[in-house]
């Protein structure tokens, strides 16, 4: 049964407005939300519930609660006693596991920018890994130079935070849309001026596509017609190094944003004349949320490589087909989860 | 179709195969979109605490034996408590000046009056809400020896009531579960100069059971009404005191 390419060629915009849609539907309730009364640096972000998801979420929220109630207490005990530091540090660990299953964009911007660029697995913990310890730093220093040294107010930490997520945020549209650019616009402008020959492409392309079946490890000039150029890819990105270079933006997108149970922890230790206590519970949370991240990640390049594979993998068609409509799909994602973010924080961050 | 592969693999297996178009290409498609679906929402669970008050309520009569408004005392825990503290002069004793606290007093008491929250709590007699006048005697304390910081003010109603076939029950719970408050001192819920007749009861919250807390996800923060059943299941959701004068 040959592939049909007018029906392949619709499955792609078909794909990215359902993801677009869905974040635009998300987006109507975050617009809504209104600041509480009692502000901490506490990410406020749309309610998703439905069946296993609302159960599940529901009992990390718990456990987290637990962790995170246990905190002052484990402080306390590390001040008291130094042997009682791996109280502080495995609570904190647990902590950072459970706060990055529930509410937060890192795992969903992460997962979303390891797909839209084929990052391997192994970049996409790297990446996981290094966000999460941003995100540590980010709170340490800022509560240790705005809390510590200049002894400003928790309503100034407030703006402070304010200020590091719209930071976060613009650069995560920035990180959009160039994804955006570099996996839909360029492509389609190539297809465009290729079109004086393009058409017999669209009829024969699944005949010749099986002399390079493993280009699509990672070669950055992802091929959305499918029209069987012969794809080199690079040896260095085979190999699976990580470009630090690209990945800043990721990084920085996702750690600018110092998570509100570092900060918390980070302030309480200072009320306890016991800053130490709050950069190691910080590190310990940043550990335990990379952890989830990169799991997540990792899952969801599987969940990619799998719905190529059932297209036939990278080789046909329909693998193809579908692993360019993923990564487009995720692009616009990314781009859309920071327009989001950032018209949310702008309207209802501690800014106003 | 297939185990989980990650991309460092080089052979695709089913590419050895390149006739063989696999026809569940769409739905595993469609599979795929949903799944990441989950994965790239923001989750906020329903249930997430994230500051703890012990609260206590006080009924406040007139001579005539009428409700004249509710005292509440909420002590917040000490992570929440050091934030607040946070970069306040101190004075001798570690506690910071009473003018700097009655700022922070006034600042809480402002966005509480905000009718979504409306100091998240409602007074009601029968079906009716009865109507309150914004907060009063506000007072913000720091506990030097628990290193708490608490909050106490008055919900003062409008015109004063006397209960008399039904009870009057004021509700108290944060609609967005932000806050998990608890009555659980002994004292936590008492009367001043009630008539001998009136007792005051508290009604610890159930459960917020899936079902409800999807249902309630569901809907939109612009619908100030809840529809009847979901009203009822929200009631049990709330600590209640409960006040009945024979």
């Amino acid at each position: 049964m040959p592939v049909k390419p007018y029906a392949a060629g619709h499955s792609k915009p078909i794909l990215l407005w359902a993801v677009a849609l869905m974040l635009l539907l998300v987006s109507a309730s975050v617009l809504a939300q209104s600041p509480h009364p009692f502000a901490v640096p506490e990410q406020r972000l749309p309610t998703v519930s439905s069946g296993w998801l609302a159960q599940w979420t529901g009992q990390i929220a718990i456990w987290q609660s637990e962790f995170y109630r246990e905190l002052t207490g484990a402080v306390r005990a590390w001040k008291a006693d130094g042997w009682q530091a791996w109280g502080l540090l495995g609570l904190s660990f647990a902590y950072g596991v459970f706060h990055a299953l529930g509410p937060g964009h890192g795992k969903a911007i992460l997962s979303a920018y390891v797909l839209a660029n084929r990052e391997t697995v192994r970049n996409g913990a790297i990446l996981a890994f290094a966000s999460s310890l941003v995100q540590a730093l980010v709170a340490i220093a800022m509560v240790g130079i705005a809390a510590g040294i200049l002894n400003v107010t928790g309503a100034v930490l407030n703006e402070v935070t304010a200020w590091l997520e719209l930071g976060a945020y613009a650069l995560l549209s920035g990180l959009g849309a160039w994804l955006v650019f570099k996996h839909i616009v360029k492509p389609l402008i190539k297809r465009i001026s290729n079109r004086g020959h393009g058409h017999s492409h669209d009829h024969d392309h699944h005949d010749h596509n099986h002399d390079h079946q493993h280009h699509h490890e990672d070669h950055v000039e992802a091929d959305a017609c499918g029209c069987g150029h012969v794809h080199m890819p690079d040896p260095s990105q085979i190999a699976g190094k990580l470009n630090w270079r690209k990945a800043w933006g990721a990084i920085v997108a996702i750690g600018l944003r110092p998570c509100s149970g570092a900060i918390l922890v980070l302030v309480f230790a200072l009320s306890q004349q016991f800053f130490v206590a709050g950069i190691a519970a910080a590190l310990a949370m940043g550990l335990g949320t990379g952890l989830t991240v990169a799991t997540l990640a990792m899952m969801s390049l599987g969940v990619g490589r799998m719905a190529e594979a059932a297209g036939g993998g990278q080789g046909r068609a329909w693998g193809q087909i579908i692993g360019n409509a993923l990564q487009g799909a995720a692009s616009i994602a990314v781009l859309l989860f920071g327009l989001l973010l950032f018209s949310a924080a702008w309207q209802y961050g501690a800014l106003n | 179709m297939g185990a989980f592969k990650p991309y460092l693999s080089v052979q695709d297996p089913s590419a050895r195969y390149p006739n063989v178009r696999h026809p569940k290409a769409w739905g595993n498609g469609i599979a795929t979109l949903f799944l990441m679906a989950l994965l790239f929402m923001p989750m906020v669970a329903l249930a997430h605490p994230h500051m703890w008050v012990e609260a206590k309520a006080q009924l406040n009569f007139n001579a005539q034996g009428q409700v004249t408004g509710v005292t509440q005392t909420w002590v917040f825990d000490e992570m929440f408590s050091s934030y607040a503290k946070q970069g306040l002069p101190a004075t001798s004793d570690n506690r910071p000046p009473q003018e700097e606290l009655d700022k922070i007093g006034q600042s809480w008491i402002e966005a509480l009056a905000d009718p979504m929250s409306h100091y998240f709590t409602r007074i009601t007699y029968g079906k009716r809400e009865v109507p309150t006048a914004p907060a009063q005697r506000v007072r913000v304390d720091w506990d030097t020896a628990t290193e708490q910081m608490s909050l106490r003010f008055e919900l003062p109603l409008l015109e004063p009531l006397a209960p008399a076939d039904k009870p009057l029950v004021v509700s108290v719970a944060d609609p967005t579960f932000y806050v998990a408050y608890s009555f659980e001192a002994d004292d936590a819920i008492s009367m001043v100069a009630a008539p001998e007749r009136c007792d005051a009861n508290y009604q610890r919250p159930e459960r917020l059971d899936m079902e409800t807390a999807q249902r309630l996800a569901a809907i939109g923060p612009d619908v100030t009404e809840l529809p009847d059943d979901l009203m009822a299941v929200t009631q049990t959701l709330q600590h209640r005191v409960v006040l009945t004068c024979q």
